[in-house]
């Protein structure tokens, strides 16, 4: 009994962990948007700073999971639970290296003269940021159908992409001045859509740890 | 083993163990004694019909023959109602009365029965045995005697039956075991009825316990099945009593405990040692929407912070005494809420350390400081750059004035403009300051919000002419009649148009349009400019808040405009809001604002 107490407690510290690394990642992706959206550069630093503490905890997760696969044996849901929690803790990990990647870019954007004002990028950072929160909140609850929702989402993320894409191309057309800043607007919509794409492989390790089916790169439950 | 036996079973087998005792001991004795007397009476009167029987014997003439003895021994026999036995000293049986005489020749020989052998040996012999020759159980008599005539010297032996009485005897040890059967019977049912007797009211009391454990604390035992258990009565009674009290404080002193956490505006949470939510405030669920599913998870399953998380393990982990501080940190949750969350250690070594986490919401008082440190900065900054110019082009005619140059003009033209921008946004500023302390109430009179509109959209003619833009009005012909200060409203109309006109790239159209609710009336401002920011549109109605942060470029506006508005439509009663995009569109934004409808003339 005891045994298998501590068991069921080290898989919830394992989840404490997951859920302490999804945090921090949630809050790099928030502070590297504040700063490209607000011009706030100290923010865009801390999380380029900050990044290294996630890559940290991405070890310290796997090695956790690793233990416990080779002296718990795990079975059937506790077995997915782990292996579950590594592929979400590998998403995580790159969730944060496109923060890291949107804070750069609006460390040197900051610098430069303000572009007018986009309304398409705030959508798409909207998006990603609650496809974000709500696979980690599936992973939270172990709820599928929140799961599901983040999957619906991923289309509206990329067509927004889409639609961003053209928009600064035609800008950078009659604007040959701004066609730099153009160009790193673009590369911060197109981590936002990847930041996107891997809640969604969150999302589609949650569905694999509550029902057991393996729904990866078709995201249909 | 007798203790788990039931009462009723303890009392039965004590009441046959008594019984047993009573009835059998002195029935035994009885029975043993009346045996024994009967078999004594039994064998005087064999003895005494052997003695008669062989003084007859004497008293005969001597025998011819065996067959006369065997004569004489049958009709003795009959008349004593005993069997009369002659056997020889060699022991043959000479004559028996109830055996015939053909067939005593055949009968055993008797020399080895007891009495007999009794008989040589002391003249005299009895015995009790059972006879296989009669089927019966018999007393005999033996005594010696001498020979005469034809029947040699030998035995006489007289037997009487003992059976009679000793089947009587025998009837009545059978009659005496169904009695005590029947007692015993009869003791199972007294037994159960002075069992039961006691029973019910012992069950009232178990009854009355169990109610008292399963938590009905009124229940008391009023009767009780005799002296030994009013002690135990009356203790169940107090206990219960106690326990009613206890509760009743416990529950008192909880229910305050809830009244004030529910009635606290922060909200609060208690953690146990392992780190988990064991009490929550009604106020918490504001930051935790699904609060009734948090008990017993972590925080950061809940409050996706892990600044708190890392907090709350330091207070739990962290050595407890009194002098423990406690910790302090600022989180900032969805939708930009900030909370000032405060942590303190509860508990002690033996019961483990818990926390009890405060959260103080602060996202207010954060964001009066934020406006309070803008306008300064703003105000200043707006106040600097037109005096600068000022300042600027006053020393530069001064240098001029001695060359002697003539484009003095100009520059009083530009140095007029500014100064009277600062004191346009002077005037704002003052404009401001009366609205916000409603030094003038608003007039509450019937206006046609048609005539306001058109006279602000002349105020604005100049700049819209020059990027040849048109206002599309859609408002009622009759026009809308609000309960307003006709020259407020104007001024609201002209404030919001002249953003819009300002923003709108040249060509374009601004839209006013209204819609009447039941009581108030919803005016519309749409344009179709680059739109406002989300995270600027709660701030865009403070003073001097301006979206660009770059401030050459402010196009002669004082940054007061919607502020002025947002204060006359608070005074009116109604309420001014924006979407940015507006619906169904992805540029451009709307303002709208609500203002009372003034009942209608007829």
């Amino acid at each position: 009994m005891e045994i298998r107490r501590r068991y069921s407690q080290k898989l919830d510290d394992l989840k404490l962990e997951v859920l302490r690394m999804a945090a921090l990642t949630e809050s790099a992706l928030t502070k590297a948007l504040q700063g490209f959206f607000e011009r706030n550069s100290d923010l865009a630093e801390e999380v380029v700073v900050g990044d290294q503490e996630i890559d940290l905890l991405e070890v310290e997760i796997d090695k956790r999971c690793l233990r416990l696969l080779a002296l718990e044996q795990p079975m059937a849901r506790d077995l997915r639970f782990i292996i579950g929690c590594m592929r979400v803790c590998v998403n995580l990990e790159r969730i944060a290296d496109q923060a890291v990647n949107i804070a750069e870019r609006a460390l040197y954007l900051n610098q430069r003269p303000q572009l007018s004002y986009q309304p398409l990028v705030e959508q798409l950072a909207a998006i990603s940021q609650e496809m974000l929160k709500k696979s980690i909140s599936a992973f939270n609850n172990a709820r599928a159908s929140e799961a599901a929702e983040v999957c619906a989402m991923d289309d509206a993320a990329d067509e927004l992409n889409e639609k961003i894409l053209r928009h600064f191309i035609d800008y950078m057309v009659a604007e040959v001045r701004a066609v730099e800043r153009a160009v790193y607007s673009i590369i911060v919509a197109r981590c936002l859509e990847r930041c996107g794409d891997l809640a969604t492989n969150v999302a589609e390790a949650v569905v694999f740890i509550v029902e057991g089916v393996d729904i990866k790169h078709y995201c249909k439950p | 083993m007798l203790k788990n036996l039931s009462f009723r079973s303890r009392l039965l087998l004590s009441f046959w163990g008594v019984i047993f005792l009573a009835l059998l001991l002195p029935a035994i004795y009885y029975r043993q004694t009346l045996s024994q007397d009967i078999e004594d009476d039994t064998r005087s009167n064999a003895i005494h019909q052997l003695n008669t029987a062989f003084w007859l014997l004497y008293l005969e003439q001597p025998f011819q023959s065996a067959a006369s003895l065997q004569e004489w021994c049958k009709t003795l026999g009959d008349h004593l109602g005993t069997r009369i036995t002659y056997v020889a000293r060699d022991g043959t049986v000479i004559a028996d009365s109830q055996v015939s005489f053909s067939r005593v020749t055949a009968m055993d020989n008797h020399a080895n029965r007891p009495e007999i052998i009794q008989a040589y040996k002391e003249d005299f012999g009895t015995s009790s045995r059972y006879s296989t020759t009669l089927g019966k159980h018999l007393i005999y008599s033996a005594r010696k005697t001498n020979g005469r005539g034809a029947i040699p010297s030998g035995v006489i032996r007289v037997a009487v039956p003992f059976s009679e009485v000793k089947r009587r005897l025998d009837n009545l040890s059978k009659n005496f075991v169904l009695a005590i059967v029947v007692t015993l019977l009869a003791t199972i049912f007294l037994s159960y009825i002075l069992v039961r007797q006691l029973e019910i009211p012992i069950r009232r009391m178990i009854r009355a316990a169990q109610a008292v454990g399963s938590g009905n604390y009124r229940e008391r035992i009023r009767r009780y099945p005799g002296k030994e258990f009013s002690p135990l009565a009356q203790a169940i009674n107090q206990m219960a009593e106690s326990i009613e009290t206890q509760v009743q404080t416990i529950t008192e002193q909880k229910q305050q405990l809830e009244a004030i956490l529910n009635g606290m505006t922060e909200g609060v949470m208690v953690l146990d040692s392992g780190g988990r939510i064991k009490t929550t405030n009604k106020a918490l669920g504001k930051i935790i929407p699904d609060l009734p599913t948090s008990m017993g998870r972590r925080p950061l399953e809940v409050i996706r912070s892990h600044e708190l998380q890392k907090a709350c393990d330091q207070v739990i982990g962290g050595n407890y005494g009194p002098e423990s501080q406690p910790s302090r940190l600022e989180i900032v949750l969805d939708l930009g809420r900030v909370f000032d969350v405060n942590i303190v250690q509860f508990g002690d070594r033996e019961e483990g350390i818990g926390a009890i986490v405060v959260f103080h919401d602060i996202s207010e008082l954060k964001r009066l400081e934020r406006v309070r440190q803008d306008f300064v900065a703003n105000v200043s900054h707006e106040l600097r750059t037109p005096l600068t110019s000022i300042k600027g082009y006053a020393e530069t005619i001064l240098n001029e004035e001695s060359k002697g140059s003539d484009s003095a003009g100009d520059f009083l033209q530009i140095i007029l403009k500014h100064a009277n921008h600062m004191s346009k946004m002077v005037d704002d500023l003052l404009h401001l300051a009366r609205l916000e302390a409603r030094e003038q109430p608003p007039e509450s009179v019937a206006v046609n919000a048609l005539d306001g509109l058109h006279s602000a959209w002349k105020a604005c003619a100049a700049l819209a002419g020059e990027k040849d833009m048109k206002l599309e009005n859609l408002l009622p012909k009759e026009g809308v009649l609000v309960r307003a200060d006709s020259e407020q409203l104007e001024q609201v109309f002209r404030n919001l148009l002249e953003n819009a006109v300002r923003y709108t790239p040249p060509g374009g159209i601004v839209t006013v349009s209204s819609d009447p609710g039941p009581r108030m009336v919803t005016f519309q401002v749409r344009d179709e400019g680059p739109g406002i920011p989300i995270q600027d549109q709660t701030r865009i109605f403070e003073r001097f808040y301006r979206v660009e942060k770059d401030r050459t470029n402010h196009k002669g506006s004082t940054g007061l405009g919607l502020a002025i508005c947002r204060h006359i439509i608070q005074n009116h009663g109604g309420k001014i809001w924006l979407e940015s995009p507006p619906q169904g569109k992805t540029t451009g934004s709307a303002f709208f604002f609500t203002l009372p409808l003034a009942p209608n003339k007829r």
